[in-house]
C-alpha cells in the first residue's frame, strides 16, 4: 500500500477499531436506522397497505440512509479526536485533507453495506421483498453516494472554522434536507419556493430516479449528473478554503 | 544547515476585543543535536510559536524552515521530520496503548509498523502497558505515550510543549531523562516548560519570549550577562529579564 493510501486506510482502521470495541457504536448502524425503517413501514400500512408504497418507503428509506451514513463516516473520524481533544495529533501528522476524506469514505461505505444489508433482510423477512437490482435503482444509490461525501465535506468544512457549535450541525444537516429531497412523498407535494430549491439538491432528483421504478415520477438525469458534479467539487473547494482559513486564522489551533 | 530557523515570524489574532500580537518579530535558530528551551510567562507565544513551527498556523509575516523545508508548503516532508509532544492534548477514546500507535504510525506511513511500535514502547518504558487503555494510563505514562507517538516517525526535531507538567517528581525525572536520553541520541529538541530549574538541567540554550518577543536567546552563562546577575539562577534571570512585577517590587 502506497504512503497516501496508508494514512487514509488509518482514519477507516481508526473508525472500525472503535466500532468494534464498544457495541454502543453500532446503534447508528443498526438499531437507528431499523427502528426507523419499521416505524415508516407499520405507518405505511396503517395507512395504505399497498406493496407499492411499501417497497418505496424502504427504497427511499435506503437511500437516505446511504447519504447519511456516508456524511457520517466522513465526520465520524473528525469528532472521535474532537471529544477526545486528541485532533492536535492528527493535525500535526503528514495526513491531507483528501486522505482524511478518502478513509472516511471508506468508513461511510463500511457502514452503508452494514445498514443496507439490513434493510433488505429485514425487509425480506417481513413482506418478501427481494434486493432490487433494477440500473435506475443502483444509479440512484451511486448518485447519494456522492451526495452523502458532498454532505460530509461540507459539514467539516462548517466545524473547522466553527468548532464544537456546528458539530450539531452534521446531525441537523440532513434533517434538514431530507425535507427537500423528496424521500417518502412526490417533489410536487412541496410547495413554491421549496419545490424550485429542491430541484438545486441532486439527492431529489436520485429519489425520483427510485420513484421511476414503480413509474411515480420521472429523472432528470442530466440536472442530477451535473448538481452532483457541482456539489462534490463545491464541497470540496469550500473544505480547502475552510480549512486554510482556520490555519490563518489560529481558529485550528484552537479546535487542536 | 540549522535544524530549525525562525525569521521575523509575525502573527496577529483578530478577536472581538481587538487584535493580539501573539508573535512579534521572532527570530531564532537551532543547530542540530541542541536542546533549546523556550520560556515565558502564560501568553507570551510559546504554543502560538510552536503550532507555526508544526504548520498548524500561518504566519502573517516571517518564514520558518525546518531542515530547510517550510512546514506550510512541504507539510507532508516536514510532518516526517518533526513530531509534537504536548501534554494538553488528550488520547483517542477507547483504544489501547498498541492499537493507538498502530493508528499513529499508519498517519505516518510507517513501513515496518510492528518492528517501529516494539522499538518505541520499549525506549519509553510502555511495553508493559501495551494493551491498557490509552486514556487509562496515569499522567506519567501519558506523557510517556506521546513521546512514544512521537518516536515512531523517527523524527529528526522533537517539539515539547510542557512534557512534564502536572507530574509527580519521580515521573517528571523518567521523563526529563528520556529527554536528555533522545538528546544523546541526537534528536533535536525545542522545550517549553514553566519550571526553570528543569530548564536549566536540560537545555543547552534557552530563549525567553514575553509578549510575542523573544527578549533573551543564548546559553545561561549568556543569559546572566545580559541580565547582570552573574550568580542568579535561572528563575532569577528569567525573573528579572521578562520585568515580572512583583521582582520589580522586591528589588
Amino acid at each position: 500500500m502506497n504512503k497516501s493510501l496508508t494514512r487514509a486506510y488509518s482514519q477507516f482502521y481508526k473508525n472500525t477499531k472503535l466500532m468494534s470495541q464498544n457495541l454502543f457504536r453500532l446503534m447508528d448502524t443498526t438499531v437507528w436506522p431499523l427502528t426507523l425503517l419499521l416505524a415508516f413501514v407499520f405507518l405505511a400500512k396503517a395507512l395504505n397497505n399497498d406493496p407499492a408504497v411499501i417497497t418505496l418507503v424502504v427504497l427511499g428509506m435506503a437511500g437516505w440512509q446511504v447519504v447519511q451514513q456516508m456524511q457520517m463516516g466522513i465526520a465520524v473520524g473528525y469528532m472521535d479526536e474532537f471529544w477526545s481533544n486528541s485532533l492536535t495529533h492528527l493535525f500535526v501528522s503528514p495526513m491531507r485533507l483528501r486522505e482524511f476524506v478518502l478513509g472516511g469514505i471508506m468508513t461511510g461505505i463500511l457502514k452503508c453495506i452494514i445498514v443496507i444489508g439490513l434493510f433488505f433482510a429485514t425487509a425480506h423477512f417481513f413482506y418478501g421483498m427481494a434486493l432490487p437490482t433494477q440500473i435506475e435503482f443502483i444509479a440512484a444509490l451511486f448518485f447519494l453516494f456522492i451526495f452523502g461525501i458532498s454532505i460530509g465535506m461540507l459539514n467539516l468544512a462548517i466545524i473547522f472554522p466553527h468548532g464544537e457549535n456546528a458539530i450539531f450541525l452534521v446531525w441537523t444537516l440532513p434533517d434538514i434536507l431530507v425535507v427537500f429531497s423528496g424521500v417518502y412523498y412526490p417533489l410536487e407535494i412541496l410547495p413554491e419556493p421549496l419545490y424550485s430549491l429542491a430541484q438545486l439538491l441532486p439527492s431529489s432528483h436520485a429519489f425520483n430516479l427510485i420513484k421511476e421504478t414503480s413509474g411515480a415520477a420521472k429523472a432528470d438525469w442530466v440536472a442530477m449528473i451535473a448538481l452532483s458534479a457541482i456539489w462534490l467539487i463545491g464541497s470540496w473547494i469550500l473544505l480547502q478554503l475552510s480549512f486554510h482559513y482556520a490555519k490563518k486564522t489560529g481558529k485550528l489551533v484552537r479546535v487542536a | 544547515m540549522d535544524a530549525l530557523s525562525v525569521a521575523k515570524a509575525v502573527k496577529k489574532f483578530k478577536e472581538k476585543s481587538g487584535t493580539t500580537l501573539a508573535l512579534s518579530d521572532v527570530s531564532l535558530k537551532i543547530s542540530k543535536g541542541e536542546i533549546v528551551g523556550l520560556l515565558g510567562p502564560n501568553g507570551a507565544g510559546k504554543t502560538t510559536l510552536i503550532s507555526a513551527i508544526c504548520g498548524l498556523l500561518e504566519l502573517d509575516e516571517g518564514e520558518i524552515s525546518v531542515f530547510g523545508k517550510n512546514p506550510l508548503t512541504q507539510k507532508e516532508s516536514v510532518s516526517q521530520d518533526v513530531n509534537l509532544v504536548t501534554g494538553f492534548a488528550g488520547l483517542l477514546h477507547g483504544l489501547s496503548v498498541e492499537n493507538l500507535l498502530e493508528y499513529y504510525s499508519m498517519l505516518y506511513a510507517i513501513d515496518d509498523r510492528k518492528k517501529m511500535i516494539g522499538t518505541v514502547l520499549a525506549q519509553t518504558g510502555l511495553a508493559e502497558k501495551r494493551n491498557q487503555t490509552a486514556q487509562n494510563l496515569s499522567s506519567g505514562f501519558k506523557q510517556r505515550f506521546y513521546i512514544a507517538k512521537a518516536l515512531l516517525s523517527n523524527p529528526k526535531l522533537i517539539l515539547m510543549d510542557e512534557p512534564t507538567v502536572g507530574l509527580d517528581i519521580q515521573s517528571a525525572i523518567q521523563i526529563r531523562a528520556l529527554i536528555k536520553k533522545l538528546s544523546n541520541e541526537g534528536k533535536t529538541i525545542l522545550l517549553t516548560t514553566h519550571y526553570m530549574a528543569e530548564a536549566e538541567q536540560l537545555c543547552d540554550r534557552i530563549a525567553l519570549i514575553r509578549g510575542g518577543k523573544i527578549i533573551a536567546f543564548g546559553k545561561i552563562s549568556e543569559l546572566r550577562k545580559l541580565a547582570g546577575k552573574p550568580k542568579a539562577n535561572l528563575e532569577e534571570i528569567f525573573l528579572h529579564l521578562t520585568k515580572e512585577k512583583w521582582v520589580e517590587e522586591d528589588e
